[in-house]
């Protein structure tokens, strides 16, 4: 029996990334249905219907995690087309940079209604149904390692991550006599399009920059969404038995060990 | 108002965009739609990329009320008043004046959530209450919320409350302008028939009309049911409002519609 046979399960940004990863993970290993969500129309339905050919029941419901209308309506569409949910993947989020400086009001509300606000609020929505059906479930939120603190140009984004620590905790210990455990993968720098793209538009960085940013790197590479999805099945999974309220640290880098980093003049934000 | 001239439609025609140009993906289906002149009814709003749909100009006619939930089990009908609340929301972005009811929450393939054989006298007052509580939302919202009559000898088995004959009976005991028919001859032709007659008694209480025609749930003109004949009954009730083709076409997209347009038209 695979660890997934007749689990639902809903992943946010599963349009591409990681959480296209960690869907097709789920298929593979046996899911009966998967709710594929995300802002890309044209790549949920492609998501989707690659996932229908691994005969796993799929569905595309096109989300953006600001609006609170339509992720309570994601679940409901969830609840009446599966009547269940299993397994909640918080792993969509926008990576959008600001400083302490040159952040926004709009720009820090949007990411924390993207990358907290819609979390909490679906961990609420699903935590029901699981309740209802008498499921334990496993919710598992992504994170990040710039939770620990991070550049600057990500302050709006590593507060955001960092928020999901008490999230965790407070929700896992919440939901414990439910059986439903909360678990967050804060993971570190990812070879995934989203990345591509903020690497060229954000940083201007050319062609190449991904085996340049390797070859410096202790492993020789920077995560690959695969080898995460993995990590993510085993805490979605009864594999992790009733491992809950854990806010695990899966990069090369080691927090708190090493030199001290020191911000280099030229990224003094101005 | 004017009698529409010779070949004019007798009413605002409206196409269901979930069942015609299936080659098409939603929002270009929405657009020729558009282009050819009807009205556009969607079924769930959910799935689908509101700015998208509003982006292309179409008039939207009816979408699906709720996501989840049904009209008689105490925790579901919190739940179909709760998504219902989505649904407004979402019909406000699509300027949508009218959301979809049924008997019961439908599933997969229109199939009910949870059958019911038997519809107990405790069922048709919790539905009454319901459909209040619902009425008095669609007021506060400025939408009329439409329950859909269903046949269940074909499409729809296990649905309560599915004639035409028992939402009409809801919706006159519930009284409220915020709760109306959304009368589908296909369906009530197909477990009811006497399509005239049942227009003449729903007459007062119609919010929208959908037709097909019985057997295989094409346009008008390719089965048993006297289109024409239906329509002029229709406009001597003094209905006015929007009739929708919810139905396949038998051949050819748009001649399928010009098909319906003819046959809804003086």
């Amino acid at each position: 029996m695979a660890r997934f046979d007749g689990k639902v399960a809903l992943v946010t940004g599963s349009t591409q990334g990681l959480g296209e990863a960690v869907a097709h993970r789920f298929a593979v290993e046996g899911a009966a249905g998967i709710v594929v969500c995300g802002r890309n129309s044209d790549r949920g339905e492609a998501v989707a219907a690659s996932l229908i050919e691994t005969g796993t029941e799929a569905v595309f419901i096109p989300v953006e995690l600001g609006d609170l209308d339509r992720l309570a309506a994601l679940v409901a569409a969830a609840d009446a087309r599966f009547g269940r949910v299993d397994i909640l993947v918080n792993s969509g989020a926008s990576t959008d940079r600001g400083t302490i400086l040159d952040t926004t009001p709009e720009l820090w509300d949007r990411i924390i209604d993207v990358n907290l606000r819609a979390p909490f609020f679906l961990i609420q929505a699903v935590a029901r149904i699981m309740r209802r059906e008498g499921i334990a479930g496993s919710v598992v939120n992504i994170g990040s390692v710039s939770a620990h603190g991070s550049v600057p140009i990500l302050a709006p984004y590593a507060i955001s991550k960092g928020a999901l620590l008490p999230l965790t905790r407070n929700a896992a210990f919440a939901l414990s006599r439910d059986r439903i455990r909360i678990n967050t993968l804060n993971i570190g720098w990812m070879d995934t399009p989203a990345e591509d793209v903020t690497q060229r538009e954000y940083h201007g960085a050319p062609d190449d920059w991904l085996a340049t940013a390797e070859a410096g790197m202790p492993f020789g590479r920077i995560l690959k969404p695969d080898e995460v999805a993995k990590a993510v099945a085993f805490l979605a999974s009864d594999d992790s038995g009733m491992m809950t309220g854990a806010v695990i640290d899966f990069d090369q880098s080691v927090i708190g060990a090493g030199l001290q980093p020191i911000l280099p003049p030229e990224e003094v934000p101005q | 108002m004017r009698m529409p001239d010779l070949g004019e439609p007798l009413f605002d025609l409206a196409v269901c965009s979930e069942m015609v140009f299936l080659d098409l993906p939603i929002v270009e289906r929405i657009k020729r739609i558009n282009d050819l002149g009807f009205l556009v009814e969607i079924w769930s709003w959910w799935d689908k990329d509101l700015d998208a749909l509003a982006a292309t100009g179409a008039t939207f006619s009816s979408m699906t009320g709720y996501v989840s939930g049904n009209l008689t089990d105490p925790d579901a009908t919190d739940e179909l008043l709760r998504t219902a609340e989505l649904a407004i929301a979402a019909a406000e972005r699509l300027d949508c004046p009218r959301l979809n009811l049924h008997g019961t929450g439908l599933g997969e393939g229109g199939l009910p959530v949870k059958p019911v054989h038997e519809t107990t006298g405790a069922m048709w007052l919790a539905a009454g209450r319901t459909l209040t509580r619902v009425a008095e939302l669609g007021e506060r919202a400025g939408v009329t919320f439409c329950l859909e009559n269903l046949n269940t000898a074909v499409d729809h088995p296990g649905v309560p409350f599915a004639t035409a004959a028992d939402t009409l009976t809801l919706i006159e005991a519930v009284d409220h302008p915020n709760l109306r028919l959304m009368l589908d001859l296909y369906h009530s032709q197909v477990d009811e028939g006497n399509l005239i007659d049942q227009v003449r008694r729903c007459a007062p209480y119609i919010g929208e009309v959908q037709v097909a025609d019985v057997p295989g749930r094409c346009e008008p003109g390719t089965g048993e049911i006297n289109y024409p004949a239906v329509a002029a009954a229709l406009y001597e009730t003094g209905y006015r409002g929007v009739v929708g083709l919810e139905g396949w076409a038998s051949g050819d997209d748009v001649v399928a519609l010009e098909r319906f347009r003819t046959a809804f038209s003086r």
